[in-house]
Order: structure tokens, then sequence, then C-alpha cells
């Protein structure tokens, strides 16, 4: 029997617990999402946009995975009826969460590789090898800049009744926000600043860059710089936001709503 | 004995929306209560009274508007975390459980959240003391209310606490299941555990507590020992007459006879019950009741804490 | 008019707006995707828009058709009341048909707030070559989202975590009648299954009137033959479920 906190949680929580359901909902899931998006893109922008759209999508489903993941863990627990029995041991919930977040990290990551070889038979979109250590490094700084992004949408999740919209709203932003289905230089000038700075965007510029242009570490560099610094100021952001959340709820005793 | 639990002034209010408006409603009226360690103390109520507010304060899951808690000696603003690692709680009902978790490991996640190892006989120790160590390691999935009531409780020991804290621990069970949660909360007071106990049956109050304090809108209305809270409300006395011929209209104009209760039973027979002032004997009782029918049988009972219970809160 | 009751009272008091997820799709999603449509636009602005935007209206109806129609009877059964239901004198066909029915109705008005969202806040303008025959197609588009939201609501009923099985069904079906891609650019094993979604055929019709290419009623009459066809095969494995949850006390998995 394992009995450590990652396979306890990961039994506890996880939606997909075989093998079986696991593809279905990693192969099949994403690969409706890049048909819907590439036709759309296909028949409003042109051919020339199609992997654009994909590379775009298969980033953005990494982002859908993680988020979804970070906020379900708590959102679960409260309809399990286990949230007060988390909260009210010794362990803060910060340090729950944090303790839980390599589930979905780790998730995210055979996203990315399951969905790579799914675009690469339907769409023909090659990951040659010298891309695969300024991709790894882009995808990390991506879910690293994401987490907190998670965490806060999660954190929201135990004070409000219902996340969902928060959860699908900042979905939908970062489809429209963050260069996924269009290029940025479409967005008026002021928005589009503001696009720069949200986590997920410079990832994807650069992951753009490598896949499409075969670009070298030093051209992406500042892609991760850029990511990671965005990254930070989200972590120290949602810790906060925790914090703040945590003394909250012990406030107002919304632990205990459905 | 020192008190483990002091609650000074408690107040708490929420604040509810009530067709779309905003109202506070006071859950806590600056309620004072201390619990002795070792006591089983018991928190009776009528739903909404503040027994769940009250757990959730002293749980630190809450923090309330005003007053003073220590548990431990440690004020619960100021030191939740030495608290939490002596305290325990479950919160009644069934929820609260991760079904695809066997009870091991359901127990050892939380050993994990409650930073303690715990060796797998232990853990199996605990779950003999519920009852549950041929299930152990069986996904919870499909347990019936009363194993995760008891699963509960085995959750609720994992960290040795000084103090536990059971919300409603028997509610939606079936008696012999009932029976067997009171059991094993006998115990934990033999091993000094304090145990605050809310529950909705009386009977089991009355078996279990040493003190109690009864709870309405917010307010503690009686606290002390079963026998003490039924002594102060023994005014009258429950009579149970069997009897025929009975004039109804006649008995209902006695002024003595509360509450007054007529059944038709076998051969056309009355059951009549009532309370009569505990001043009067009996063979008087009998002589008053005499007038309006024929006695066949008559019985007496005692104040249950129910009794009480019912004048207290009515 | 026991129908025309149950529906009027499943508008009012079953559609629960106040759900989050439901006001996402109804009011947020739509703004979502017509953004990207918008942006889309700037990359090539010489596109035909107005079957785009009634794409993103028919994209929001089909997911509240999904979900919503999608959970009807099984959310019964959750609720504890699927017994009640079961043992009133109305015919579970027709309860879950005014559910349906009533769904779609949102789904009409999805479309709605689409096309007025487009006007409004995005400056588009709609266009129709014939008016009546547009009309016509929605009707009958409406007409076949009642079928598919029956057919749903038994569909799920077979599967024990429903809301992932629905997220799963929420793509495939748009890309197969023909939202996006016509369904002739579909690969050839793919064309049958597109013209077995009965939504397929009114998106064509209504496509068709929007745009003013020589109108077919093959298509308007094709999207009629089919839905009907839905309604005759629900009714059947209504009364299936009905017969079976009387021995076995489940429905489905359930």
């Amino acid at each position: 029997m394992s009995t450590n906190f990652f396979t306890l949680s990961y039994k506890a929580l996880y939606s997909y617990q075989n093998v079986k359901t696991y593809l279905t909902f990693r192969v099949l899931e994403p690969l409706f999402h890049y048909l819907f998006f590439a036709s759309m893109a296909y028949y409003i922008m042109g051919s020339e946009y199609l992997n654009f759209i994909v590379i775009g999508n298969v980033i953005y489903m990494m982002v859908h995975t993680l988020i979804i993941n970070i906020t379900v863990m708590l959102r679960f627990d409260k309809i399990y009826g286990t949230l007060p029995y988390n909260i009210g041991s010794p362990t803060s919930t910060l340090a729950i969460m944090f303790k839980r977040l390599l589930i979905p990290i780790i998730d995210t990551i055979l996203t990315f590789i399951i969905s790579s070889l799914t675009v690469f038979f339907i769409f023909n979109i090659k990951i040659e090898f010298e891309m695969i250590f300024p991709l790894l490094l882009l995808i990390i700084t991506i879910i690293f800049s994401l987490c907190g992004i998670g965490i806060i949408i999660s954190g929201l999740g135990v004070v409000f009744k219902n996340v969902n919209l928060f959860l699908n709203l900042s979905l939908g932003l970062f489809q429209i926000f963050c260069g996924v289905n269009f290029p940025l230089s479409v967005l008026p000038n002021g928005i589009e600043t503001i696009a720069r700075c949200i986590p997920f965007t410079n990832g994807l510029l650069g992951i753009r860059e490598v896949i499409t242009n075969s670009a070298e570490m030093n051209t992406v560099l500042p892609y991760i710089y850029f990511e990671i610094s965005i990254g930070v100021v989200t972590f120290i952001i949602s810790i906060f936001v925790i914090k703040t959340l945590e003394i909250l709820s012990r406030k107002k005793g919304v632990l205990f709503f459905d | 004995m020192s008190s483990i639990i002091k609650v000074n002034n408690l107040y708490h209010e929420y604040t509810i929306k009530n067709n779309g408006k905003k109202e506070k409603k006071v859950a806590l009226k600056g309620i004072n209560f201390e619990v002795k360690q070792g006591e089983v103390f018991g928190l009776l109520g009528p739903n909404g009274a503040g027994k769940t507010t009250t757990i959730k304060i002293l749980t630190t899951l809450l923090i309330p508007k005003n007053g003073n808690v220590t548990l431990l000696d440690k004020d619960i603003l100021k030191s939740p975390g030495y608290i939490r690692k002596n305290i325990n709680f479950m919160l009644g009902g069934e929820r609260g459980i991760y079904n695809r978790l066997t009870p091991i490991e359901y127990l050892k996640y939380f050993s994990l959240l409650y930073k303690i190892k715990i060796p797998d006989n232990k853990l199996m120790e605990l779950l003999e003391l519920v009852g549950l160590e041929k299930n152990a390691n069986e996904e919870t999935i499909g347990f019936s209310k009363g194993m995760k009531q008891r699963l509960h409780i085995a959750r609720v020991l994992i960290n040795n606490p000084k103090i536990v804290f059971l919300d409603e621990p028997t509610i939606g069970l079936d008696p012999v299941i009932s029976e067997e949660v009171r059991l094993i909360i006998s115990r934990l007071s033999k091993k000094n555990i304090t145990v605050i106990l809310t529950t909705h049956y009386m009977q089991e109050a009355d078996d279990l507590c040493d003190r109690i304090a009864i709870i309405d809108e917010g307010e503690i209305k009686i606290i002390g020992t079963p026998t003490f809270i039924k002594s102060t409300h023994s005014d009258v006395k429950f009579y149970e007459v069997t009897c025929s011929n009975l004039d109804e209209v006649g008995i209902f104009s006695v002024e003595e006879i509360r509450n007054l209760a007529i059944k038709t039973i076998e051969g056309g027979l009355k059951l009549i019950r009532f309370e009569y002032p505990v001043t009067s004997t009996i063979k008087e009782v009998q002589k008053e009741i005499n007038q309006f029918c024929s006695i066949i049988k008559i019985n007496i009972r005692d104040v249950t804490l129910e009794d009480a219970y019912i004048k207290l809160v009515r | 008019m026991i129908a025309l009751r149950l529906l009027f009272f499943n508008l009012i008091k079953f559609t629960d707006l106040r759900n989050k997820f439901y006001q996402w799709i109804i009011f947020c999603q739509p703004l979502i995707f017509l953004t990207i449509l918008y942006f889309m636009l700037k990359v090539n602005p010489a596109i035909n828009i107005d079957k785009y935007i009634f794409a993103v209206g028919i994209i929001s109806a089909w997911s509240f058709i999904l979900y919503a129609s999608g959970t009807a009877l099984i959310s019964e059964k959750w609720g504890g009341t699927f017994e009640l239901i079961l043992g009133s004198n109305t015919s579970l066909f027709r309860i879950v048909l005014t559910k349906s029915v009533c769904n779609s109705l949102i789904g009409l008005l999805n479309i709605c707030l689409t096309i007025l969202y487009a006007q409004i806040i995005y400056g588009f303008e709609i266009h129709t070559s014939n008016l009546i025959l547009s009309i016509s197609s929605l009707i009958v588009l409406i007409y076949s989202l009642i079928s598919l939201g029956m057919v749903l609501a038994v569909l799920c009923s077979l599967f024990n975590n429903v809301f992932e099985y629905q997220n799963l069904m929420v793509f495939p079906f748009l890309i197969l009648s023909g939202l996006f891609i016509p369904v002739n650019d579909l690969p050839l094993i793919f064309q049958p299954i597109s013209y077995v979604i009965p939504m397929t055929w009114s998106i064509k019709s209504l496509y068709d009137s929007l745009i003013g290419i020589e109108f077919s009623y093959f298509y308007l009459l094709g999207g009629i033959l089919i839905s009907s066809f839905y309604f005759v095969l629900t009714y059947i494995f209504i009364s299936k479920i009905e017969l079976i949850f009387r021995k076995t006390n489940k429905i489905g998995v359930f």
C-alpha cells in the first residue's frame, strides 16, 4: 500500500483513476478541441493560420488541464464534505494546496506530451529533437506562472458557493488575451501591452518561436525571463490571497456550503 | 479539576440573504460555559439554536465576532495551530469521507495532515475500536451510514486528541448502530478524553453526558448535570391512565391537569396522558380523575430529560 | 393543455438561471466566442460573417441543451423525484419532452442574445437574403434541438460520470454538424454520421438562407424528418427505461 500524500490525494480526489479513462479524456477531449478551433480558424482566417491555432490550443489545453485540476481539488473536498477536516487540521490550507500541486503538474506535462503526438499525426506538426530543451523550459515556466492563478481560483472556490463562473471566465480570457486563437497584434495597442503581462502569453510566444521558427535558446530566453517574473508575482499574490481567504472563510463560516 | 475549555461571553452573527436582502442573524448571544478535563459535555438545543456554530468556533474553523474562548489554556484566535494539534472533530452526517480511499488510507491521509507518523498496527487498533477492522482495506464507497460515522470516530482519534467534538454522531443511524457508537463514545471518556457532544436524542445525552447545556436562540437556558436539569423541572409528574366511561368535557375543565392527551384504545377504552403538580399524591390524583371516568389502570412516570428540554425550549 | 402547463412550469420553476454554469453558457460564453470571432475577422475581414454569428449562438444553444437536457432524466433520480414522476398520471416521455422543449427555448434565447451582443457590443451588421426561410430554418433547428435533447436525456443516463462525458460530447457534434466545416468537406467516412445528427440539416438550411445561395427545401424537410425519427426512437427508449426502472429501481448505471 502506497501511502504518501501524493498517492493518497490522487486516489481520493482525481477524476481519472485508470489508464483507459485517462487516455479517453486526455486524447479525445483535446483532439476534439483542436479540431474545432482548427476548423474555425481554417474557414475564417485561412489555411495559413492552421498551425498557429493548433499550437496555441495545444498549450491552451495544457493551461486548461492545470487550472481545472488545481481548482477541482478543493472543490471536490467541498463536495465530499472533507474540506472542514482538511482545513481544521494543523497543516495550513496553503501547504495542502502546494502539496497537491504535483498531481496537476504531472497531468499537465502528460497532456502536452500526448497532445504533441496527436497533432503530429493529425496536423503534421513536428517537434524536432533540438526543440525539446527550450520547449521543456518554456512549459515549466508556463506551469510555474499559472500555478499561482490556479491557487487563487481554487481559493475563491472555498469562499464562494460556486467557482465555475470564475474558472470558465478565466479560461475564456486566456483564450482571448494570450494569443491562442489569433495573433496578439490584432488586439488594440493598450490591450496588447496588458496581454503581454498576463501569465502564459510570453510562454506561448516563445513556444511558437521554437516550433514555427526553430528558434534557439537565446531567442526564447527573454520570454522565459518574462514568464518567470510574472509567475513570481502571481505566486506572491496567490499566497496573499489564500491567507486572506482563509481568514475570510473562518470569519464567514463558508467552509460548510455545498 | 481544571477547566480545559473556557467560553466567555461568546457572540457570533451571520449575514444571511432573505429575498435578496442582506440580514444579520445572531447565532450566539454571548454565551458562557466551562468544560472540565475528561468530562462528556452535551450541547443540546433545537435546529438553529447555535450548537454547531459553537462547535465550529471551538474547533477554530470559525472566528467569533466577540468573546473569549480558551482551549487547553490557549486562546483560539492566538494559537489555532496548537489547539488543532490537540483536538479533533466530526461534524455529523455521512459526508466527509473520501469514497475511493480505504479506511486505512483515509486514516493515513489525515495522519499526514496532522503531521504524525502512525504505524499500520496502530491504525488497525483504531479501526478495531470502532469495529471496522474487517473492512480496513475496502473502499468506503459502499459503506453504510453507520460505518462512515464509525470511521469518522476513528479519524477523530488519529492525533490522540485531548478534546473531541462530536456533532450529532448518531444522526440517521439505526438503534443498534447508535448504541455501538454510544459505547465507543463512553469508552473515550474513560480514557480521560474530553468529549463535547451535540445531539437531538435526549436519552443519548442523559446516558452519556456528565453535564449538559441546553441552548436555544443563541442563549444557554440551563447548564448542569442531567439529574440537576431534570430536578429543576420536576414541578409536575406524568400520569398515564387507562379508563372507561370518560367525560371528556369534564376532565378538560380540571385546572391542575396540564397537557392532556386522549387516545382511544382496544375495547372502546381510553388512554389519557397528563401532567399533574408534584405536590399532589397519587391517591389525590386518582380521586380527582375518578370523578370523570372509571379507572382501570394508572401509571406514574418520572421527569425525563426530554420533558425538561421541551419545557425549556417550547 | 397539461403539456403546455408543464412547459410553463418548467420554464418558470425549473430553469435555474442562478446556476453559475448556466449563467456562464447563456450570458458569458457567447461573449468569449464573439470576441474570438471579432479578432479572427481582423485577420481576414473579407469573410461573410452572418453565418458565423449564428454559429456562435448555436454553440451556446447546443452547450446548454447538452448539459441541461442531458441531465433531465438523471437529475430526477439524483433528486429522489424520479419515483414520484413515474408514479404520476403523466407519461415519462411527456415530462422529458416538456423539459427538452423548455431547454430548447432557452437555446433559442441563447441565439437571440448572441445576435444582440453581436450588434450592440461588436457592431456587426447581420443580413439575411430571405428572412422567412431563415426563421423557418431556425424553427426547424429548435425542433432538431428538442429531439436531440430527448436523445441526450436517455443517453446521458447511461454514464456514471455524466458531466465528464458531456464535456467530451461538446465539440464532436459541433464539428460534424457543419457549423464551421461544410459537411461536404469532411472526410467521406464522417459524412453519413453528420447527416444522422438532426441539427446538421437545419444548420445547412439556415446558412443557405443567410448567404442567399439557391435554397433547397430538401434540408429543411430532412431536418424535420430526422428529428421526428428521434422522437419515435426516444419514445421507445423511455418506455423501456420506465419498465427497467420498475424491475431494477435503476436508470442506466444509477
